[in-house]
């Protein structure tokens, strides 16, 4: 039997022929119209639109009580049916009839098929046979009932509320005694709370401990689904949380990927209500580390999205999760998007400990074919020193020899990290680089490693022979160069000058006129306001130097301030969001769930005596900088439609079934939050609220990461005006840029860090 | 969850399309087939979002599975149900064992991988010809890709046969109901193959004569491929493992009958009650009512042994990721107690260990298990059938075992590993066109043992001349992938082969189609010596052809620099019968069943290489 030869078109008045024919023969008939059904079914795959005259022959198939042809039959009709509502109403009879069967599988399937047709009131007559379905004795159609509630509150969210499903639905999930049945009921409630802005899933003690108890018992999903559901669950007492993490321990040596993720996203989420998780039960962090490690042997697929969550933990609880770096070295053909995370894991992972090993890992795969990779490579060598300052000598000494391996690529990526380091340690390795980065000047070609080097030209030039005819080559293009090389150039020249003033001996003559030929050039042949004002500055700056000496060299020469790796950490409510998220798309992005997914609930963790939990309220800017760029998106558009009305009038709370769980409902209005401050900015379909909480708690900001208030306060010179105007200009189409670049995911986390770097050189103009 | 599910073809025509939930329109396949696959090439994640709608795809040869969602959904989920599924695909369709995650995963890219035992060879193999008859009429080029298919498992490179989109039509009505059985509403439900046969009527890839006559044919074009499984046929316990293999298809084939006759008898309902009972039921792996005349459990201990190596031999990464496959054909609802040697046991004294009645394939194993009886699992993971709260309070392994094939537990080993083999590796540059390697490799297990093994040595691209002075096996060059293969069919234990090799590097780029038509006269030459099969030579024909013009595009846009050559890592792959690094050995296997009968026990263990690599 080879399904592929029904695959061909075929007239729908043959097939009626054939379905006559069929007819008329009473022996085996059943086998041939299964055989023309299949015909009808290929030939809707291969959009033969002709089938749907064969409305009233299927219907008749459809009476026939065999499952396979029944099963087709459900195929055809909800696949039709929105062309022609009729359909549904002559099949309605047909579905009831199939509920009084004795086949549980057939009374399954037709509450499956009726709950899934959608159209106008037909929910209404649905409803009394699901509300029977869901007692029936059968657990496989209870199952089956608790997913066509979901299904119908999808079509008609305010019938099932009035029908009273949910609270039907919430009886099985404290009666029944299948468990399987009882997590079907978790899974539609978490599907009906999540679509819902007024219902809230809340499981009490008791009950949170049964579904422990009975999770042996379900099958693979079930569990996921009873994990899942913990989170409903707010701990009142660190005790519970501990033994309920006891409890869930055990299940992190399931094969099942997702049960183990949602495992460690459980007690995540309860050593919130624990004051030290690690030290009560001292073997967690091993044990989630290795279970982690353990997946590692999953598909490339399922090994990405762990690695994504291995990253999201280390960031917010690595006293949870004890992992070993060289686990996460890369396999030569792992795929690129698993090489990229694990090169941001083994950069998370080093310490003094590992750092050699890291650091001649990291060496490997700057050498990489793979340019990208390489790249990442060098920046994390850069990163890693940065961070760590014992790391900065031996890893000074690979760059150096990475350099004058002379390869394009490698070299123009070592430019931009060396001068990071240089500005981390001035004037520590001046000795160890910069010969080798001279000696492959000509090769730097890229905008970013240009204005690095000009950079390290300007900063470093009494200690470089000959800076004066390097700065010389570089300035041949100076019209066509990037508005960042511009600048760079402009500021290096002027230190140049300034330096060569006190100690003209190491200079060339020709300084004054590159000098005079760059500040020509930025002043009259460009469009760029902030170029030209900035030239303009630094012109009268050196015209005025004869009337206030010195005041040239107490500008421009000053010591730089250090940069940090601090920006590395994400925000740690940005982080509290993502750990209610463990193994969802968002740990993938590591963003602010309503960031991503516009329409999606924020969680948030629930107060309770318990929580243990203290920050200080910070915003993040570039949250709103995202929306605004979702917003031009095409596929946004959708998303404006689809969100539902809030429904303002049902503010009570009640609570339904034996009181074991219940659904509240909550009005947007007086939701309580823990905190005021960020929940008002975050808040997901307030834009307006947006808006106020931006102005009413922008000013407080301290060092928001990004915030361009950071170095401010250090910039008691007479740039103020300068840097004023820069902020106002610039920063605002960068940030939006790296938002960008920043949705897709495979450049994310580096496009973050590239953010920084390009931060820090903002900043470090602002000096000049 | 999911809403929705889409497979499409390599040109990216949809195959099969599933709508679970009204939040997505029939025409979001468009939107993938323009943003992934005409964009195949580079593909920089399995995800992918665009506004609030999520694309989420695993890649199966040349099919994409995709799922769909909107907003936040757990991908975890989702990405296990689409291997879950393709799984079951592969279980039914090709029958391949349901673990193939493994294998898919390490055919990814390179060579890699594979060897496995010869059942799972064999298995593979009848899915090969499965496939052959499948589309004899169709088209003779399938069948020369099977056949160097098939010739490339002989060489180890490409394994196993993958899922074709003609596979997916031939099948594409009972998938369909499976789709509907597994999903509701985007929620995975049960998946278990065993149980989901009672669902749904799934036809036999083919009739028992078929499959019989493919196991025949099956045994000839081994024959006729020759240099097959090199394994040690010498040894009694290879023997014991044919009759084995023969016994094993033989059930395979009674109990796929026993099945697909309740398939059908299940129409009434009864039946389907109780199938509906089971389902839901604590034990939903475990049908109820199996019986077998003769009782036995197989238990294949496999261990895929991983390392990376630096330049000076130091060792960067070492752990082995072992899993034991259990086969189980056992009446009723037997309850399995098991019990290994690792110090996850160590305290659980009052487990008396009994290994009376197990019978141990391999006579030699236990010569290896040095005094250091013990050994340490880093960590393990469980089928589901496993009580894991069990586990977890005092180390005790039990089970009601599914029917049939699965995968039993998953291990991680990182201390006290038995490495089979020493490997030295020099690469010389002797001028800028010029190379030579030089590879000792010294055997480390006893001299009873025979492994055959596979070496992969990367050269750079543009590589056109190649000579060696070996000590033993086959040397190759393969020019369109830049690698030296040489092969040792039978590597005794305690013993040392030495590789020396030469190579020429095309110095710049001129005159490249007349180099690469130098190759492959080169290549011919080459395997002229050394093979005596008679698809291979065919084969590198058809290739180094193909591959001219390949060849030229790849020549002329990298650079033959030797700089800018990445010197992938030197990879091993072997396959060692009845040898087990960790030391791990199974120490017990209870079965304890209402009607107390007896059952026959076979282990086996076979060390792998997982990712063996060695830099230089």
């Amino acid at each position: 039997m080879i399904d592929g030869k029904y695959f061909t078109k075929v007239k729908a008045t043959d097939l009626r022929v054939e379905l006559t024919q069929a007819d008329k023969k009473l022996k085996s008939s059943v086998n041939k119209k299964k055989i023309i059904m299949k015909k009808i079914i290929a030939n809707i795959s291969l959009n033969n639109n002709e089938m749907i005259s064969l409305i009233p022959e299927v219907l008749r198939l459809f009476e026939i009580n065999d499952l396979q042809l029944k099963k087709m039959c459900t195929f055809y009709i909800l696949n039709y049916y929105t062309y022609n509502e009729e359909l549904v109403m002559k099949a309605l009879p047909i579905f009831i009839d199939d509920l009084n069967c004795t086949n549980p599988l057939l009374r399954a399937l037709s509450i499956k098929t009726m709950s899934s047709i959608s159209i106008e009131n037909y929910a209404q007559r649905v409803i009394p046979y699901i509300k029977k379905a869901l007692n029936d004795t059968d657990p496989y159609v209870r199952k089956t009932s608790c997913f066509a509630v979901a299904k119908l509150f999808q079509h008609n969210s305010s019938l099932v509320q009035q029908e009273n499903l949910i609270e039907k639905l919430n009886t099985l999930l404290n009666s029944d005694s299948n468990s399987i049945v009882v997590s079907s009921a978790l899974a539609a409630l978490n599907d009906i709370t999540e679509h819902s802005t007024t219902l809230q899933l809340t499981i009490d003690k008791a009950h949170a401990f049964s579904l422990m108890k009975n999770l042996s018992k379900c099958n693979e999903w079930s569990q996921v689904n009873i994990l899942n559901s913990i989170l409903s669950f707010t701990p009142q007492s660190s005790s519970d949380a501990i033994n309920l993490i006891e409890n869930i321990i055990p299940v992190l040596q399931h094969e099942n990927t997702s049960i183990v993720l949602n495992g460690i996203k459980a007690i995540v989420y309860l050593s919130n209500y624990v004051k030290s998780p690690q030290d009560t039960v001292p073997t967690l962090p091993k044990k989630i580390g290795n279970s982690l490690v353990f997946l590692l042997t999953k598909p490339p697929e399922l090994q990405f999205l762990i690695l994504r969550n291995v990253i999201l933990l280390l960031l917010s609880k690595p006293s949870l999760i004890s992992l070993d770096v060289t686990m996460f070295f890369c396999k030569f053909n792992d795929p690129i998007y698993v090489k990229d995370t694990k090169l941001e894991i083994i950069y998370l992972l080093a310490n003094l400990e590992n750092l050699q090993i890291v650091l001649r890992e990291l060496e490997e795969y700057a050498t990489e074919i793979d340019t990208q990779m390489a790249r990442k490579a060098i920046r994390a060598i850069g990163n890693l020193s940065i961070k760590l300052e014992e790391a900065s000598i031996p890893s000074s000494q690979v760059l150096a020899d990475l350099i004058s391996s002379g390869v394009p690529h490698i070299v123009q990526e070592c430019v931009i990290v060396v001068k990071n380091i240089f500005r981390k340690y001035p004037g520590r390795f001046n000795d160890l680089i910069l010969p080798a980065l001279i000696d492959k000047i000509d090769l730097i070609e890229e905008a970013e490693s240009k204005s690095a080097m000009i950079w390290i030209l300007g900063e470093y030039c009494e200690f470089i022979d000959n800076s004066t005819s390097y700065l010389d080559d570089f300035a041949f293009g100076f019209d066509e160069d990037s508005l960042d090389v511009k600048l760079s150039m402009l500021t290096a020249c002027i230190k140049l000058y300034l330096k060569s003033e006190s100690y003209p001996s190491r200079f060339a003559n020709n300084k004054q006129k590159i000098l005079l030929k760059i500040l020509k050039s930025a002043t009259e042949n460009t469009d760029n306001p902030d170029l030209r004002d900035r030239a303009l500055y630094y012109w009268r700056l050196l015209s005025s130097q004869g009337k206030f000496p010195g005041t040239g060299n107490r500008i421009m020469l000053k010591t730089l301030p250090q940069i940090s790796a601090d920006q590395d950490k994400l925000d740690p409510i940005i982080l509290e969001e993502l750990e209610l998220n463990i193994g969802t798309l968002a740990s993938i992005y590591l963003k602010p769930v309503t960031q991503v997914f516009r329409l999606s609930k924020q969680k948030l963790l629930n107060d309770s005596p318990a929580l243990q939990k203290s920050y200080n309220i910070q915003l993040d800017l570039k949250n709103k900088k995202t929306l605004q760029i979702q917003d031009k998106n095409p596929f946004s558009q959708q998303n404006l439609v689809d969100i539902t009305e809030e429904d303002n009038e049902s503010n009570n709370e009640f609570n339904l079934g034996n009181g074991n769980s219940r659904v509240t409902v909550v009005s947007p209005k007086d939701k309580k939050f823990p905190k005021n401050a960020y929940t008002t900015y975050l808040y997901p379909d307030g834009r307006k609220t947006d808006q106020n909480g931006i102005d009413l708690i922008s000013p407080t900001v301290p060092n928001g990461p990004g915030s361009e208030t950071r170095f401010a306060s250090d910039d008691q010179y007479d740039t103020q005006e300068i840097s004023n105007s820069r902020k106002s200009m610039e920063p605002l189409q960068r940030g939006q840029l790296d938002n960008f670049e920043n949705i897709s995911v495979s450049k994310r986390h580096f496009g973050r860090k590239k953010t920084t770097k390009s931060g820090n050189f903002l900043h470090k103009n602002k000096y000049k | 969850m999911i809403s929705a599910f889409f497979i499409f073809n390599q040109k990216g025509e949809v195959i099969i399309s599933r709508i679970f939930r009204d939040d997505i329109k029939k025409t979001i396949s468009d939107v993938f087939r323009i943003q992934v696959i005409s964009s195949a090439n580079n593909i920089r994640s399995p995800i992918l979002t665009l506004g609030s709608t999520t694309f989420l795809h695993i890649k199966n040869s040349n099919l994409w599975f995709v799922a769909i969602t909107r907003s936040n959904q757990d991908a975890s989920i989702i990405f296990e149900f689409l291997y879950k599924f393709l799984d079951l695909l592969n279980y039914y369709i090709l029958n391949q064992p349901v673990s193939s995650i493994q294998i898919n995963l390490s055919s990814s890219n390179n060579a890699k991988s594979k060897t496995s035992s010869k059942i799972s060879d064999n298995k593979i193999d009848t899915s090969n010809l499965n496939n052959l008859s499948l589309n004899l009429s169709n088209n003779m080029s399938m069948i020369n890709n099977n056949l160097s298919n098939a010739n490339n498992n002989l060489i180890n490179i490409n394994n196993i046969s993958f899922l074709t989109d003609q596979h997916i039509k031939n099948n594409f009505f009972w998938i369909n109901e499976l789709l509907d059985e597994i999903m509701d509403f985007g929620y995975p439900q049960n998946m278990e193959p065993t149980t989901l046969k009672q669902y749904i009527q799934i036809p036999q890839p083919s009739s028992t004569t078929n499959s019989l006559k493919n196991l025949i044919s099956l045994n000839k074009s081994k024959d006729l491929l020759s240099s097959t499984n090199n394994q040690d046929n010498k040894q009694s316990n290879n023997n014991n493992n044919k009759n084995n293999k023969n016994k094993n298809s033989s059930d395979d084939i009674k109990d796929d009958n026993s099945n697909s006759t309740t398939a059908t008898k299940n129409h009434n309902s009864s039946s389907n009650a109780n199938l509906t009972k089971q389902s839901t039921s604590e034990i939903s792996w475990r049908p109820l009512g199996i019986k077998y005349r003769k009782n036995e459990v197989f238990l294949d201990v496999y261990e895929n042994l991983n390392l990376l190596m630096s330049a000076n031999s130091s060792i960067l990464r070492l752990y082995i990721d072992g899993y034991i496959k259990m086969k189980s054909h056992l009446s009723g609802m037997p309850e399995c107690k098991f019990g290994l040697n690792d110090s996850l046991f160590v305290n659980g004294n009052e487990f008396a260990i009994n290994t009376g009645i197990l019978r141990k394939s391999s006579t030699n194993l236990s010569n290896f298990n040095n005094n250091n009886n013990k050994v340490k699992l880093e960590d393990c993971k469980f089928h589901q059938c496993v009580q894991l709260n069990k586990f977890d309070q005092n180390r005790l392994i039990t089970f009601i075992p599914p029917d049939g094939d699965f995968e039993l537990m998953r291990y991680r080993a990182m201390e006290n590993i038995k490495l089979p083999f020493e490997i030295m590796v020099k690469v010389k540059e002797l001028s800028k066109t010029r190379m030579e390697y030089n590879i000792k490799i010294k055997s480390l297990y006893e001299k009873n043992f025979n492994s055959n093994l596979l070496i992969n040595i990367p050269v750079p691209t543009g590589t056109i001349k190649f000579s060696n002075a070996i000590s033993g096996g086959k040397a190759r060059f393969i020019a369109e992938d830049n690698i030296i293969v040489w092969k040792i069919n039978k590597f005794p234990g305690n013993l040392d082969h030495f590789f020396k090799g030469n190579i020429e590097i095309v110095p710049s780029q001129a005159n490249i189609p007349v180099q690469t038509a130098n190759i492959s006269s080169n290549l011919l030459n080459l395997d002229n010596d050394d093979t005596n099969d008679t698809y291979n030579n065919d084969k590198n024909l058809i290739n180094s052809f193909e591959n001219m013009e390949y060849q030229n595009i790849k020549t002329s846009t990298i650079t033959n620099n030797l700089i800018n050559w990445s010197r992938p890592p030197i990879s091993l792959i072997f396959t060692l019968n009845s040898f087990s690094c960790s030391g791990l050995t199974v120490k017990y296997l209870k079965v304890v069943e209402k009607s107390g009968y007896s059952t026959v026990k076979w282990v086996r263990y076979i060390a792998k290489a997982g990712s063996y690599e060695i830099r230089y």
